[in-house]
C-alpha cells in the first residue's frame, strides 16, 4: 500500500477543472509515491508531479514523455496494477487514477528514467526498417529472440490465474452512435426524440468530446453547462442507453459490432468485485452512426521525440480538463489555424507562451489575429527544424522555410522552453468506416483522409467526417440552431517532413511513428528498397501496427512515403483498417468461457457410480469417462494391469455409452450407406453386424465403426465416440446435397441410448444368470451379430462384438436405464470376480489386439490399404465415397507408411509420436521412415508392445529398426500388428 | 460477421451456420470411369472466386438444412439464398432468396 502525501503541485493551475482538489489520492508509478486527486487521469497526475520520462522507445530505449491526453496516446504505455491483477498495455491517458493505484513504465529496465538497455550503442544499426527481416536471419530467430524479448516487451504478463470475472453480452439497437461529442450527443438527441432505439458509447468516463476541454460558447453559456443540458435529456428518454468506458473496437459484416466495456478498470481491485471487471458486446444494429471525431497529428522534425513535446491540443486539454500547466515556457509549431487555440488558452492562465513558429508564409485567420493581439509572438513561414534536452525538452530551433519550393533556410534561431506544443493537422477517426468497408478519399483542403462510399448501413458525422468546426458540426447534424461564435479558419498548408537541402536535417532522426520507433528515414529506406506498396510498407517497416493502429503515425508516413516515390498522398493509398481499434483484454473476449465452461466436458449415464467407485477420470473426446479406477493408492499402472487381467481371466464392464449411435432408416438405407463404406454394406444379412472404415473423398480413412442390420429397412451405425455428431452430420451433408433422391432418415441417438459392454471369457456366464428370453451360445448368437429382446421390461439390443479380443457382450438400452443396469451386473458380476474398466485398460487389450485407434493410429494422410484393408476396399463392386481416389497413383504406391506392430528391445515401452529412423542410419538427424503411433506396456504380453506406420511395412517383418524420441534411441523388431490371440480363439469365450 | 436469411428459418447470424464450400460441384456419376486428371480436378481445382460466387452452407446450429447462397466474396453482399437443387441461374437477382 501506498501512503498518503497531501501537496498541491506548482504545476496545478489555480482554475476550476474536473479534478477534485479536495479528494487526495495516493498512487505509484515505478515503485515510488506520488499524490494526484480525484478526476486526474494517471498522466495528468504523473505531469502535476513532474514526471517527465514515462517510458522507453521500442528499439531505441530513447527516453519518451506523455505525447497526449487521449487513446493516440504512443508513448506513455503502462503496466497497471500487481499480481494476480496485472494490466499490461494500457495507456496512462486513459487509466483513472484511484487510490493505491500501482503503475509501471514498460521497455525499460530497472526504470523509465533510469535505463540500462539505453547505452547499448549496438542496438542502433540493427533496427532499420525490416529489420526483422535483415538481422535475425543468422544463425535463427530462436538465437535472437530472448535478447529482443527482453530488450522490447511490451510489459508482462501476469503470471497467477485472473480472478475477476469478465461477461459477454449480446444485444440489438435501431441507432448505434459511436462517440459523444458534440456530434454524438446531438445526432443521439435527434433519433432519441424520434423514439429509435438509440444507443450512445463512449470511450470516456465523461460525455463531451472535445467539449470538455475547448473553451468554447454555445448559446451564450460554456459548452460544459450545454453538454450537461442535453445529457440529462437523453438520460430522461427510455429509448436511449448510454454505455461510458466501452470502446467500439470492431465493425463487422452487416452491421456485426464488438465493444469493449470496462466496468471496474477505474476501481480498486477489491471493490465490487460480484462485478464483472469488463464486458465484451457483441451487437447488430439496424444503422451505425460514426462519431469517433479526429485525431490531431504531430509534426515531423529532427529529435521530435523528446519529453515535453506534446500535441497542440493536448497542451489545452490538461489545462482545462485537469487544471494542469504541462509546462511553463510554451512553444507552438503548427501548419495550421488551430493550435492558436493553445496559444490562446494557456495564455488566458498565465502561462508564458515563447513564440510560434507557423509554416506559413502569412497567416491571417481569426484565431492568428487573437493571439497576435494578446502579444504573443508568431514566426510565420518558420519551422521548429531540431530540439534539445536529454531528459526531456530544454530548447528547440527554428529556420525559415520555403515550403513551396522545398527549401530551408541555413540560419537558426533558438528558444528556451519546456514544453513544445504541435500540430500537424487533423486526421478524422476513419478506422470504424474502414473495417465496415467502406473507402477513404483524400482530401485536399483538409490535408486528410474522410469516408467516401458507405458499403454498410451506416454514415460518419462530425470531425470524423471531416467537419471540424464547432458550428458547422452542430448545423450538420442537428435541426436544432444555436448560437455559436464562429472563427474565420484560415486552410491548413500541407507540411509532412523538413526539407532535405541541410545535411544536418537530412541526416537527423526525425520520428513518424513514435510506438515503433520509426523515422522519416527508415520509410526513406524502405522506399529505396521497393516496398512501395502501402501494404507491403506497412509490414516491412511496422508502422501503424498493433496497439496503435496508426492513429498518429498514420498520414504522416504516407505522405513522406509518398514523396520518397513521386506520389500524391491519394495515390499512396491506405490500408484497411483492422480492428481492434484500441486493445480488447484477452480476458474479456474470453468471457464466461474459461476453466470448466471453456469447453464443458458430457458426463456419462453412471458418472457417480464411476466417482463413487474411485475412477480418475479424463477427457476422451469432449466425454468425461474414467481412465481407470483405483482404491487405496494403487498407482496407475497397477490399476490398469488389474483390469486388464480381469478382462483377460473374468469379465470387465465399461461405460460405453459415447460410442456414436446413429440410426439410418428408409427404403433406400443400404444403397445410400454403401456410399460411406469401403465394405460392402447391402449384402449384410438382418441381426448381422460388420466392421467398416469411412472415407473422405479424398481416400482417406475418417472413422470406423460397426453397422448393424436391425431391419430390413433400418442400421444402426457405431462411429468413435468423438465423431459421432461430425458422422451424422456428414451422411446428412451427402444425403441433401448429392443424393436428395434417397428415401432415408438420420437420426442420432448417442445421447440418448446408453451402452453397457461385458469383456471377458465369463461374460455369456454373467448374463445367463439373467432371465433374458434369447440364446446366448456361441453357435446361435455368433460373434458380429445383434438380438433385440426385452429385459426387466426394457427393450434392449445385445451386440455380440469386441474391441478387446474376448468374448463381447455390448448391451444397448435407453440412457436413464444404464445406471439400474449397471448396478444389477456389477452385483451379480460379483460372483465372476467382475472388475469396472476404464479407456486405459481398453486402450492396452485393443493395441495387444492390434486393433486400430482412428486418429491416432491413422492420420489425414491414411488409406484402407495403410491399415490392411487394401483388397475389401479396390475389390468393393460398388462406387463409395473415396474409392475413386484409392487408384490414384498416389494410393497405389508401394511404399507407402503401413501399420505395423513393434515389438521392443529391452524393458522400457516406446514414446508415442517417437520417430523411426530411414533403414542404414543410427542416430538423428536422419531421413524418416515412419513413426509410432500406440505405445504400452502389455501386462497380458509381459513386455511393452506398440503399433507404428512404417514406410513399405509389410515386407520388413523381422527387421530391427531404430527409433528416436527426446530420451534417446531405442531398437524395435517389426512384427504383425497383432500380439495378442492371432487366430481369435478367445472369440466365443 | 452476416446475417444470413435460411431459406427455412429466416435471418439469423452467421454464427448459426456453417460454410461448405462451393455450390454446384458435380460429383462424376461414374467415378470409376473418369480418368486421374479429372478426378483431381473435381477433388482440388476449385475456382476460389474472387467476386460473385455460389456457395453451399448448412444452417447446422438450427434447422440442419443445407442450401446455397450467391455471395461477393469480396465484399459479403449476399446476391440471391436458393434452396438446393434450384439452379443458380434461376436464382440469380432474386435479393430475398426462398
Ligand atoms: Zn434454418
Amino acid at each position: 500500500m501506498v501512503h498518503k502525501i497531501n501537496h498541491i503541485s506548482k504545476l496545478r493551475l489555480d482554475v476550476a477543472s474536473q479534478v477534485n482538489l479536495e479528494k487526495p489520492i495516493s498512487f505509484s508509478f515505478d515503485g515510488k509515491i506520488y499524490n494526484g486527486f480525484d478526476g486526474d487521469s494517471l498522466a495528468s497526475a504523473l505531469i502535476a508531479n513532474g514526471v517527465r520520462i514515462v517510458g522507453r522507445s521500442f528499439k531505441y530505449h530513447r527516453p519518451r514523455g506523455i505525447m497526449s491526453a487521449g487513446v493516440e496516446e504512443a508513448n506513455a504505455i503502462v503496466q497497471i496494477g500487481e499480481e494476480p491483477y496485472i494490466q499490461p498495455n494500457m495507456l496512462a491517458t486513459k487509466v483513472e487514477l484511484f487510490d493505491g493505484l500501482v503503475a509501471k513504465s514498460v521497455n525499460a529496465w530497472p526504470n523509465a528514467g533510469f535505463d540500462l538497455f539505453a547505452p547499448l550503442g549496438f542496438a542502433k544499426p540493427f533496427f532499420v526498417a525490416g529489420f526483422y527481416y535483415k538481422v535475425f536471419k543468422w544463425p535463427s530467430w530462436h538465437f535472437w529472440s530472448p535478447l529482443v524479448r527482453r530488450l522490447a516487451g511490451l510489459g508482462t504478463a501476469p503470471k497467477q490465474p485472473d480472478p475477476d470475472d469478465y461477461d459477454y453480452h449480446n444485444s440489438h439497437t435501431d441507432i448505434l452512435i459511436v462517440g459523444a461529442g458534440a456530434a454524438g450527443l446531438v445526432a443521439a438527441l435527434k433519433h432519441g426524440k424520434q423514439g429509435k432505439k438509440v444507443l450512445l458509447v463512449e470511450q470516456d468516463k465523461d460525455l463531451g468530446g472535445a467539449l470538455l476541454y475547448e473553451k468554447f460558447e454555445i448559446d451564450g453559456v460554456p459548452a460544459l453547462d450545454k453538454v450537461a443540458e442535453m445529457v440529462s435529456a437523453l438520460e430522461a428518454m427510455k429509448n436511449v442507453t448510454i454505455v461510458k468506458r466501452a470502446t467500439v473496437t470492431g465493425y463487422y459484416d452487416d452491421n456485426f459490432i464488438t465493444i469493449s466495456e470496462r466496468l471496474r478498470n477505474h476501481l480498486p481491485p477489491e471493490v465490487d468485485t460480484h462485478k464483472p471487471r469488463e464486458r465484451f458486446w457483441h451487437l447488430r444494429a439496424q444503422q451505425v452512426i460514426i462519431a469517433t471525431g479526429a485525431i490531431e497529428r504531430p509534426l515531423v522534425f529532427a529529435n521530435n521525440d523528446r519529453p515535453g513535446i506534446m500535441l497542440a491540443s493536448a497542451v489545452r486539454h490538461y489545462a482545462s480538463r485537469f487544471g494542469i500547466a504541462v509546462g511553463r515556457r510554451i512553444f507552438i509549431a503548427t501548419n495550421n489555424d488551430d493550435a492558436y487555440r493553445t496559444a490562446i488558452d494557456l495564455h488566458a492562465v498565465g502561462i508564458n507562451i515563447v513564440g510560434i513558429a507557423d509554416i506559413r508564409p502569412n497567416p491571417q485567420g481569426d484565431l492568428v489575429i487573437a493571439a497576435r493581439a494578446l502579444g504573443i509572438i508568431v514566426h510565420a513561414g518558420h519551422a521548429v527544424i531540431n530540439t534539445k534536452g536529454s531528459r526531456g525538452l530544454k530548447s528547440i530551433s527554428i529556420s525559415k522555410i520555403d515550403v513551396k519550393n522545398n527549401i530551408l533556410d541555413e540560419k537558426q534561431q533558438k528558444f528556451e522552453c519546456d514544453i513544445l506544443a504541435t500540430s500537424g493537422g487533423w486526421s478524422p477517426v476513419v478506422h470504424l468506416h474502414s473495417q465496415s468497408g467502406g473507402k477513404l478519399h483524400f482530401d485536399d483542403t483538409l490535408q486528410a483522409f474522410i469516408p467516401r462510399d458507405y458499403i454498410q448501413q451506416n454514415m460518419c458525422i462530425g470531425s470524423a467526417n471531416g467537419v471540424f468546426e464547432l458550428a458547422d458540426i452542430l448545423a450538420e447534424t442537428s435541426e436544432m440552431t444555436f448560437k455559436i461564435n464562429k472563427p474565420k479558419v484560415e486552410p491548413i498548408q500541407a507540411f509532412w517532413d523538413l526539407p532535405k537541402n541541410v545535411k544536418k536535417i537530412k541526416d537527423s532522426k526525425r520520428w513518424v511513428d513514435l510506438l515503433h520507433d520509426v523515422t522519416a528515414s527508415d520509410v526513406a529506406l524502405a522506399a529505396r528498397e521497393n516496398y512501395v506498396s502501402v501494404e507491403h510498407f506497412k509490414r516491412y517497416t511496422t508502422t501503424g501496427m498493433a496497439m496503435d493502429q496508426g492513429k498518429t503515425s498514420n498520414v504522416n508516413a504516407l505522405a513522406i512515403l509518398g514523396r520518397e516515390t513521386g506520389r500524391e498522398i491519394a495515390q499512396v493509398g491506405t490500408t484497411k483498417f483492422r480492428p481492434p481499434y484500441s486493445p480488447v483484454s484477452m480476458g474479456a473476449m474470453a468471457a464466461r468461457s474459461t476453466g470448466a465452461l471453456f469447453s464443458p466436458l458430457r458426463n456419462l449415464p453412471m458418472h457417480i457410480w464411476h466417482k463413487d467407485n474411485g475412477a480418475i477420470f479424463e477427457d476422451y473426446g469432449g466425454w468425461n469417462r474414467p481412465a481407470y479406477y483405483t482404491k487405496s493408492g494403487e498407482s496407475e499402472q497397477k490399476a490398469v494391469e488389474r483390469e486388464v487381467s480381469a478382462v483377460r481371466q473374468h469379465v470387465g464392464i465399461l461405460d460405453y455409452s459415447p460410442l456414436g449411435k446413429i440410426m439410418v432408416k428408409g427404403p433406400d438405407c443400404a444403397v445410400f450407406l454403401d456410399y460411406f463404406y469401403c465394405n460392402n454394406v447391402s449384402n449384410l444379412k438382418l441381426n448381422r453386424a460388420r466392421y467398416g472404415l469411412m472415407l473422405n473423398e479424398d481416400g482417406n480413412v475418417i472413422d470406423d465403426g460397426v453397422f448393424i442390420r436391425v431391419a430390413d429397412d433400418e442400421f444402426m451405425v457405431t462411429t468413435t465416440s468423438g465423431g459421432a455428431a461430425r458422422f451424422a452430420a456428414y451422411l446428412e451433408e451427402w444425403r441433401q446435397c448429392e443424393w436428395p433422391h434417397m428415401d432415408v432418415v438420420i437420426s442420432n441417438i448417442t445421447t440418448g441410448w446408453g451402452c453397457i459392454s461385458l469383456q471377458g471369457p465369463k461374460a455369456r456366464d454373467l448374463l445367463h444368470k439373467f432371465d433374458i428370453p434369447i440364446d446366448l451360445s456361441a453357435e446361435n448368437f455368433p460373434h458380429m451379430s445383434m438380438r433385440s429382446t426385452e429385459f426387466a421390461g426394457v427393450d434392449i439390443k445385445i451386440l455380440r462384438t469386441s474391441f478387446t479380443g474376448e468374448l463381447g457382450f455390448e448391451i444397448y438400452m435407453p440412457r436413464s436405464y444404464a445406471n439400474a443396469m449397471w448396478e444389477m451386473l456389477i452385483n451379480v458380476g460379483n460372483a465372476f470376480k467382475i472388475q469396472p474398466f476404464g479407456l486405459e485398460a481398453l486402450m492396452v487389450m485393443r493395441t495387444e489386439k492390434g486393433f486400430i485407434h482412428i486418429g491416432v493410429d491413422t492420420d489425414s494422410t491414411t488409406i484402407p490399404a495403410d491399415i490392411g484393408f487394401a483388397v475389401p476396399a479396390r475389390k468393393k463392386p460398388s462406387d463409395y465415397i473415396g474409392k475413386r481416389s484409392l487408384f490414384r497413383p498416389e494410393s497405389l504406391r508401394t511404399d507407402r507408411e503401413v501399420l505395423v506392430g513393434l515389438k521392443v528391445v529391452g524393458d522400457a515401452p516406446l514414446q508415442m509420436g517417437s520417430i523411426i529412423l530411414a533403414k542404414g542410419y543410427d542416430k538423428a538427424p536422419a531421413p524418416m521412415d515412419g513413426r509410432v503411433t500406440s505405445s504400452y506396456n502389455s501386462p497380458t504380453m509381459g513386455y511393452p508392445i506398440a503399433l507404428g506406420l512404417l514406410k513399405n511395412g509389410q515386407s520388413r517383418m523381422g527387421e530391427l529398426i531404430k527409433i528416436y524420441d527426446l530420451d534417446g534411441m531405442q531398437e524395435a523388431e517389426v512384427v504383425a500388428p497383432c500380439f495378442y490371440d492371432p487366430k481369435w480363439r478367445q472369440i466365443d469365450g | 460477421m452476416m446475417t444470413i436469411k435460411c431459406p427455412y428459418c429466416g435471418e439469423r447470424s452467421e454464427a448459426e451456420y456453417n460454410f461448405g464450400g462451393p455450390a454446384h460441384l458435380e460429383r462424376p456419376s461414374h467415378a470409376a470411369e473418369v480418368s486421374d486428371k479429372e478426378w483431381g480436378n473435381y477433388l482440388f481445382m476449385l475456382d476460389n472466386v474472387k467476386g460473385i460466387s455460389p456457395e453451399r452452407w448448412c444452417h447446422s446450429h438450427g434447422c440442419g438444412r443445407w442450401f446455397n447462397i450467391l455471395r461477393n466474396t469480396e465484399t459479403h453482399e449476399i446476391l440471391s439464398i436458393y434452396k438446393m437443387g434450384e439452379g443458380v441461374k434461376a436464382a440469380r437477382g432474386d435479393k430475398d432468396g426462398a
